[in-house]
């Protein structure tokens, strides 16, 4: 875990515009894709009544705003982790080779189960930061603690996201011919984010793409985002945490086994 | 007593080279070896012979189908945490390392994943860096990707010996650097093992080998065909002396008849000229035994010798008489 963490520091310091352009991207994203067209484009009485129509809550303008806004952050959170955690690792197997380094100091496993926690969790706040500028604009003290709510709805379900990733970019790099893993990096963010329907309440999603999307707890998560938008009510929103509290156990433990495992076959 | 004990290690790698098509590659077939405490051993072979699998395994980077490693008494399956605490690995000079971070850093990186605390690792990283000469503006400020070979193997080896270990494991420490860092280089291993420390190394290069190591163990397509000190391999192996002499004057074939007569002779080829002539004569004697027939019969004979001398066969002439065979197959 030190390792890990001096690791990021040093990249930290060294890719700080990397990172300042990923929040930059993310924001004028959000802005251009979600704010625009719902808002300024002379739409806003049409998107507002559809949208009641679908969650059968009155919205208001800057009720629809903050929704779309913070749902459209996860757009962010999955494409990154997955990319990441692709580059990243066919970076340290294939090109590197840190792998052997790490193997012959330490256990794979925990250096991967380390690297889920760490990147995943920056990257989730990198990619939410947009928000923390944003929603208390819109919504003073609420929208602080709206953006504190989000983050922490997200954060656990970007760790489980990278664990998920690290296996199946382990796997594809060490059990498969596939020489350009990225090329499968990028198909699974769209796969995943259209398998949640995000912008649609998730029962609306057809069964079989509900299935791909229940591999994560990203259906859990849009759901619990939802209401919490929706602002659906204490005693709903409780059992949300409930729920996420067990389906967020699953989702970590389970990665970690197959993790321990992953360690077995690469070693031979 | 013996730090490394290799019995009968056997290792199949699968080869996926399409989604459907597996290939298995025996890369160790049963390899037994034995490294004596405080000595460099050499492990050599042609390229794809299994060397760099059984250093993998050596260091339980690799697990082996079966068969038994042993470093400083502990098993590498079964106590592998035992054994990473023991060793330090250079694999490949020019890998296991961030190209982003700095030679300093990335030690950094692999002391704190050792388990050492930030300031002891910061202590060390910097100590070992000095032990390899490695200097301050390229250690500390520039990126490990604009490193030249030469400073990437001192930061390898550096990374080798941050725990102090008592075995060393090199994989071609030397590949692809130019003469005098190869030679700082062999001149810090010869040192280490001084010190008592044991070397097993891998690499192709015959000479540098000869200069540093005592014992050598040849593997050929995961087998291995030869194994020993290296006098005690050359001698094994019947290669001979090779004497050549120059002679000048009318007794030079008798000489070279009476010469045959007291010494194991294998071939002679001579290059004889109405004023002088040249003989290369492969013998199976000493070196001493070849100087006292060329002195002892000299004196009875009208020749006389203008050029002489005997040259020891080579730890590379024993590779190319033991691999040079199946690398002909």
């Amino acid at each position: 875990m030190k390792a890990l963490l001096y690791r990021e520091f040093v990249w930290f310091k060294r890719y700080f515009p990397d990172y300042l352009g990923m929040w930059a991207i993310q924001l004028g994203f959000s802005i251009g894709v979600v704010f625009m067209p719902a808002y300024i484009s002379g739409g806003q009485a049409y998107v507002l009544s559809r949208l009641k129509t679908l969650y059968g809550v009155e919205f208001t303008a800057g009720g629809l705003i903050a929704f779309t806004l913070t749902l459209s952050s996860l757009i962010g959170v999955v494409a990154l982790i997955v990319g990441d955690v692709f580059s990243t690792l066919y970076y340290e197997f294939r090109i590197a080779e840190t792998n052997l380094t790490v193997m012959e100091a330490s256990s794979l496993a925990d250096f991967l189960f380390y690297n889920a926690l760490g990147r995943s969790s920056l990257l989730c706040f990198f990619a939410t930061l947009y928000l923390l500028a944003l929603l208390p604009l819109m919504k003073g003290l609420e929208g602080l603690f709206l953006y504190l709510a989000v983050l922490a709805l997200l954060l656990p379900a970007s760790i489980a996201l990278g664990l998920l990733s690290s296996i199946l970019a382990l796997a594809t790099i060490t059990l498969t011919p596939v020489r350009r893993p990225w090329a499968i990096a990028n198909l699974i963010p769209p796969i995943l984010l259209a398998s949640v329907g995000l912008y649609i309440p998730v029962e609306l999603v057809p069964f079989l793409l509900r299935l791909v999307a229940y591999i994560t707890p990203l259906p859990f998560v849009v759901e619990a985002l939802q209401a919490l938008l929706l602002f659906v009510g204490q005693p709903i929103i409780l059992g949300y945490l409930t729920t996420l509290l067990v389906v967020y156990t699953l989702y970590l433990t389970v990665p970690i086994v197959l993790l321990r495992r992953a360690e077995r076959w690469v070693r031979g | 007593m013996a730090d490394i004990v290799v019995e009968e290690v056997r290792k199949t790698y699968v080869v996926r080279s399409g989604f459907r098509r597996t290939t298995y590659v025996e890369a160790l077939k049963g390899v037994s070896l034995r490294v004596t405490k405080g000595s460099i051993h050499a492990l050599l072979g042609p390229n794809g012979a299994g060397k760099t699998t059984l250093v993998k395994i050596i260091s339980t980077l690799v697990k082996p189908d079966s068969g038994r490693v042993l470093v400083g008494g502990f098993d590498a399956v079964e106590e592998a945490e035992k054994v990473r605490a023991l060793i330090g690995l250079v694999l490949d000079v020019s890998k296991g390392m961030y190209g982003s971070l700095t030679g300093f850093q990335n030690l950094m990186f692999y002391g704190l994943l050792k388990g050492y605390s930030y300031s002891d690792a910061r202590r060390r990283a910097r100590e070992v860096l000095e032990l390899v000469g490695l200097d301050e503006e390229s250690a500390f400020k520039k990126p490990y990707y604009s490193y030249s070979m030469g400073m990437r193997a001192r930061v390898g080896l550096a990374k080798a010996l941050f725990t102090d270990p008592d075995v060393l494991l090199l994989d071609e420490p030397t590949l692809g650097l130019d003469v005098s860092s190869s030679m700082v280089i062999r001149g810090m291993l010869v040192d280490f093992a001084r010190r008592g420390r044991t070397i097993l190394v891998t690499g192709h290069n015959m000479r540098e080998i000869e200069e540093i190591s005592s014992e050598v163990t040849i593997i050929n397509r995961g087998l291995v065909i030869a194994e020993g000190g290296i006098n005690e391999l050359k001698r094994k192996l019947g290669l001979a002396n090779v004497l050549s002499i120059k002679l000048e004057g009318a007794g030079s074939r008798e000489f070279i008849l009476r010469l045959k007569g007291s010494l194991q002779i294998i071939k002679v080829e001579a290059n004889e000229t109405s004023v002088a002539s040249s003989y290369r004569i492969y013998a199976r004697n000493s070196r001493e035994e070849i100087v006292d027939a060329v002195t002892k019969l000299i004196k009875g004979t009208s020749a006389r010798v203008v050029d002489f001398s005997i040259a020891e066969p080579s730890l590379e002439d024993a590779y190319l008489a033991v691999v040079g065979d199946t690398l002909r197959r």
